[in-house]
């Protein structure tokens, strides 16, 4: 064998050897990927169901019927805790695909349904409320057929979430000492319709309300109802008729109560509100639903209030796309919106600062929010306008901090952007909300943002600045020439900075060059 | 430099290959986007084994079951297996469109083999709650059919009933009268043309009202030999069928004595042997079970023998007892008790024990007591007292 045989001969095998260890490195890397993925899954999926067990009112069992026997309290205990455990086992298999469990919770055809989910799309399925009716159990104490009544909510990647309540007829036997579900039949099934509710947002003229003396935390503990009827008769008189307000959440205790006084003191005063709900609230997550929901049942009774004109699902939730995640943000509020409309019988909007379209059609009134320029926000109307629904200004304003750099505005300045907006919204016809009746001169600001204290129609100390002529139908007063040249005398300057900092480079450069 | 011209032979080759795989691949034509289906020209169909959806074009369909949602897409025609009797909301999707409806299947015949659960396994005859049957008719897809279902009991005495039981929250049931006579009593349900195999309970008598507690022996010698002989007898329920087998009869020693012994009795007799008490008397004795009691008997227990004399010597510090002769000129069996009590002069009893005779003969160490005391003995009806006096 000649030399270069002998060498090619080692190459290839050297290649090869290279390429196989190359594969089973890569099948490895795979092998390591698909566990790590799947590990995570089941994470998840226990992150899920973890939720749901410290939901209130998960379960409670309406009035037996006469039945052969009573159902004895140790019996009901059991059967609770194993119906309860086989929607765990659902929800699992039907986020991770996995079926090993549901033979532990199933039998007959029930299972046979259960073992059809493990081929479905993976997805969050999550139920809560159940009402359980016992209609017989059998004398010899192992059979108990009931109905159930629950609401559950489904989203997966590929669908809109489903949020609907619905009525199951159940047989659970007793097997090997387990209750199992054996036979159960769908009964009734009431998703919540998005049927829209007639509504106009022509001639809204209203304010962002927060309290002058504990700002962004109008529910809490220092809630005043002196102050509150104080800011809405001046209210009233600048001509703002509607006030939008947020309730946290998670709630702080007594906010209710408060909910209720300020709603009471709004129908005294002809104060429409618009109530902004889960204000805080980033997670979107859907095993949170039943736990949001029972706050929307403690709160249905005063969203049904008169003085109520819009429920607001959540104020500005395009700043959690990123956060978490575009389409599950959208899928949390089209559940959320039908589960107020339902409870609440009033119209639906979303705080959003761009509408997203997928939502547009659960909503009666397109609410958008713009800080940005008068031009810009007439460009903003006319894309709206195809969407042919009541359109809402819900939050614009114009700050007053004169030292904030390299933006300072005037109180004038603000008067001349209101009467430019407000031109605008009386040209397409729209409703507008002002943020905010007050400067701030206490409290956190939301991010710590110090122009936040300078947004307000009135001073802090109560009186009010230009821009209330605008609002009262007068002109703006004219602009001074601080005003006029306050953008150039902070340019001109920075520019001859930035030059001087550049040429001094330069020379600098130059002499060391040389 | 042949070396050279191979690999870049091979190199060139290699690449080339590739080149014309690559525009193989982008001159393959892509299959064209599907054609989106009229949602409301899409028909559902519920079929045995499943559902079927037929439209003109691709959609998606998710139906949602009690199990959750199940999805399935296609063009021209979607099918999920979806088998579950009772509502199936659905919805159709295409594109950013959706339509929502509502199917209903009904379940079919009940298919062999049915699957009766009756309880208890055994009955007796007047228990207060009776048999009972449940009953689940599944068709072939696992639904619970709507046909009643027809059940028939064979009664041990030849009899037979028959029910038409409804279906009703998915299951039939009913309770059953155990009859009069205790056997092997059958169930056999139909539903259609679906039968299942018979279930069977066995009737057990009623609870005990007739017997008798019969006295065979009923005096016997306190020896530790002999024995009382006695029998419960003639169990038997209100219709006069024989107790069951493992009845527990339990014997009540009267007023006097806290006797108390729990047997079973088969065949619905109990013979009974008892031992005797140490003392001589006379002893009541009830038998008794489920509410039952017989009428009371009397057995008497006599000494086992008769001494003429109890000679009683000290041995130094010890009493020497016997030897004790009975009538007969015999000694008394070994181990046959000896009572003796310690009496201080005011008559307050300060000691009780029993002492066993051996050949006759027993040996007795007077405790460390203040002296005198009296000294009370007993053998078998014969008794004696002696001073113990000062040592």
């Amino acid at each position: 064998m000649s030399e270069l045989r002998l060498k090619l001969l080692v190459w290839a095998a050297l290649l090869l050897l290279g390429s196989l260890l190359a594969l089973l490195g890569l099948r490895g890397l795979g092998e390591l990927f698909r566990t790590a993925q799947q590990a995570s899954t089941l994470e998840q999926a226990l992150n899920l169901i973890e939720p749901r067990r410290a939901a209130p009112g998960r379960l409670e069992w309406l009035p037996d019927d006469p039945t052969p026997r009573p159902l004895e309290p140790f019996r009901r205990d059991e059967i609770t805790s194993d119906y309860l455990l086989a929607h765990e086992e659902l929800s699992h298999t039907h986020f991770t695909g996995e079926t090993t469990g549901l033979r532990s919770y199933f039998q007959s055809g029930a299972l046979e349904d259960a073992l059809l989910m493990g081929q479905g799309p993976s997805g969050v399925m999550v139920d809560w409320k159940h009402r359980l009716r016992l209609h017989f159990y059998a004398p010899d104490g192992a059979t108990v057929a009931f109905s159930d009544t629950y609401w559950y909510a489904q989203v997966s990647r590929q669908s809109p979430a489903r949020l609907a309540e619905r009525t199951l007829e159940v047989v659970m036997q007793l097997d090997d000492g387990n209750w199992r579900i054996h036979h159960w039949r769908l009964l009734q099934e009431r998703p919540l319709p998005a049927r829209l509710l007639p509504v106009s947002t022509a001639g809204v003229r209203g304010v962002n309300y927060q309290p002058r003396s504990h700002p962004f935390d109008l529910f809490g503990p220092g809630y005043e109802p002196r102050e509150v009827l104080s800011d809405m008769r001046i209210g009233r008189m600048l001509g703002l008729g509607t006030w939008r307000v947020f309730v946290p959440y998670p709630p702080p205790p007594g906010y209710r109560q408060r909910l209720e006084s300020f709603l009471s003191l709004a129908q005294d005063q002809q104060v429409r509100v618009v109530v902004t709900l889960l204000d805080g609230y980033t997670r979107y997550r859907f095993e949170d639903f039943p736990k949001v929901f029972a706050h929307l049942e403690e709160l249905a009774p005063l969203l049904r209030h008169p003085a109520v004109w819009l429920v607001d699902a959540k104020n500005e939730p395009d700043r959690d796309y990123a956060r978490a995640g575009q389409e599950l943000v959208i899928e949390f509020l089209r559940a959320w919106s039908r589960a107020l409309r339902y409870y609440s019988a009033k119209p639906i909007t979303v705080g959003f600062i761009e509408p997203h379209p997928a939502l547009v059609p659960e909503l009666e009134v397109l609410s958008f929010h713009h800080y940005g320029t008068p031009a810009q926000l007439e460009r903003r109307i006319e894309g709206f306008m195809k969407h042919q629904k009541p359109l809402l200004l819900e939050e614009f304003g114009f700050h007053t901090q004169r030292n904030k750099l390299p933006d300072p505005h005037s109180e004038l300045e603000q008067a001349h952007h209101y009467q430019q907006v407000l031109q605008f919204t009386h040209r397409y016809n729209l409703g507008w909300l002002a943020w905010t009746l007050y400067d701030f001169d206490r409290g956190a600001m939301p991010g710590g943002r110090a122009v936040e204290r300078h947004l307000g129609l009135l001073r802090a100390d109560g009186t009010p600045k230009p821009v209330v002529q605008v609002l009262a139908g007068q002109p703006a007063p004219p602009l001074g020439w601080s005003e006029r040249l306050g953008k150039w005398l902070v340019f001109w300057p920075l520019l001859l900075l930035g030059m001087g900092l550049l040429l001094g480079w330069r020379l600098w450069l130059t002499r060391r060059a040389a | 430099m042949p070396r050279k011209i191979l690999l870049v032979l091979l190199l060139s080759a290699v690449l080339a290959l590739e080149v014309a795989l690559f525009w193989q691949q982008s001159r393959t034509p892509a299959a064209p986007p599907p054609r989106p289906a009229a949602l409301h020209a899409i028909r559902a169909e519920v079929s045995p084994a499943g559902v079927r959806f037929r439209g003109e074009g691709w959609f998606r369909v998710r139906l949602f079951t009690p199990a959750g949602p199940l999805v399935s897409e296609g063009e021209g025609e979607v099918f999920i297996p979806y088998r579950r009797a009772g509502l199936i909301p659905y919805r159709l999707e295409v594109g950013g469109a959706s339509l929502e409806g509502t199917l209903r299947r009904r379940p079919g015949p009940a298919v062999t083999p049915l699957q009766p659960k009756v309880g208890a396994r055994a009955v007796r005859l007047d228990a207060p709650r009776q048999p009972s049957l449940v009953l689940h008719p599944l068709d072939a897809q696992l639904n619970v059919a709507e046909e009643p279902v027809r059940m028939k009991v064979f009664y041990p005495d030849g009899g037979q009933r028959e029910w038409v039981l409804p279906v009703v929250r998915q299951l039939a049931w009913s309770y059953f009268p155990p009859g009069s006579r205790t056997g092997i009593l059958k169930v056999v349900v139909q539903s259609g043309t679906a039968r299942g195999e018979r279930a069977e309970v066995d009737v057990l008598p009623g609870r005990i009202r007739t017997g008798a507690l019969l006295p065979l022996q009923p005096e016997a010698a306190t020896s530790g030999r002999d024995r009382w002989a006695l029998e419960v007898q003639g169990l038997r329920d209100e219709k006069g069928n024989l107790a069951p087998d493992g009845l527990a009869v339990s014997l009540i020693g009267g007023a006097l004595e806290d006797f108390f012994l729990t047997r079973s009795a088969p065949q619905g007799r109990l013979p009974l042997s008892l031992p005797l008490p140490d003392r001589a008397g006379s002893y009541p004795l009830r038998a008794w079970s489920e509410g039952w009691m017989s009428s009371e008997i009397t057995l008497r227990a006599r000494p086992a023998v008769r001494v003429v004399r109890l000679p009683l010597r000290w041995s130094g510090k010890r009493l020497r007892i016997g030897p004790v002769v009975d009538a007969l000129g015999a000694l008394p069996d070994d181990g046959t008790p000896l009572r003796l009590r310690v009496v201080n002069p005011a008559g307050r009893l300060l000691l009780e024990e029993s002492v066993p005779l051996v050949n006759g003969q027993a040996l007795w160490t007077p405790p460390p007591l203040a002296r005198p005391f009296w000294l009370e003995l007993e053998l078998a009806g014969q008794r004696a007292r002696l001073e113990v006096p000062r040592p």
